[in-house]
């Protein structure tokens, strides 16, 4: 019956558009990879400088702009739960003085990112 | 019929090339992808686009202050501008709203359906 070939033909080609799209996202995250790992960086670096009392306005800021990203990104790459932990980061660095109970958190937080993306 | 062209205007190149990706492959769409609010400034004086979507946070000119801008365009005036936020944002959409953007996408998006979001977003059938 044409009208169910037409929507088989249509599912047939959403599939395969979503495979494709979803095969060049995984390209591009394995191209980028190394990037991404760049960012948790900074932010671990950040929070250990929290940890030990070194921690300058300026490193904060770049953790905080590169957990916003990552909470933004990780998703679209399939890395939901990342894009939650990422979130969670960028919410206890938003704290103008994060309390060292948080900065444990962070750091916490920060391996559990490593591990899922990894 | 010519395809759409969409104005991406993102700070993050990740972001930047799995939405041109995504639009291109599902959608068809032509994508002109800038990585700040100057730059979409240029882009959409001389360009005809038939949506822009617009990061919120940017260094610089941030998402909103690039859309009042794109307002004192005359090529840009009446292209519809989509905000991309994130969710710690979303206490603010009421505020984007009131700007008179014509929708907002959150992050992170599905790379397959963001197409369908816009066109879902703006009405096109």
């Amino acid at each position: 019956m044409r009208t169910s070939e037409s929507s088989d033909v249509s599912e047939l080609r959403d599939d395969q558009i979503e495979k494709e799209v979803r095969e060049a996202v995984q390209a591009v995250w394995l191209r980028r990879k190394d990037r991404v790992m760049s960012r948790v960086d900074v932010i671990a670096i950040a929070v250990d400088s929290l940890l030990d009392g070194s921690v300058t306005d300026s490193s904060m800021a770049a953790a905080r702009v590169e957990a916003h990203n990552l909470a933004g990104a990780l998703g679209s790459f399939g890395f939901r739960r990342g894009s939650e932990i990422a979130e969670r980061i960028e919410g206890l660095i938003s704290d103008r003085e994060p309390a060292v109970e948080s900065s444990e958190l962070m750091r916490e937080l920060v391996a559990d990112l490593r591990d899922e993306l990894s | 019929m010519s395809p759409k062209r969409l104005l991406l205007v993102d700070d993050d190149a990740d972001i930047r090339e799995v939405i041109q990706l995504s639009i291109e492959t599902t959608m068809g769409w032509e994508v002109v992808a800038v990585s700040n609010g100057s730059q979409a400034l240029t882009a959409a004086a001389g360009g005809d686009f038939d949506v822009i979507l617009l990061d919120v946070m940017m260094p610089g000119l941030d998402g909103p202050a690039t859309f009042l801008r794109l307002q004192e365009i005359p090529k840009a005036t009446d292209v519809p501008v989509l905000l991309l936020t994130a969710k710690t944002q979303r206490a603010d959409l009421n505020r984007y709203e009131d700007l008179g953007v014509a929708g907002t996408l959150q992050k992170p998006f599905d790379p397959v359906t963001i197409g369908g979001q816009i066109t879902e977003a703006l009405g096109w059938g």
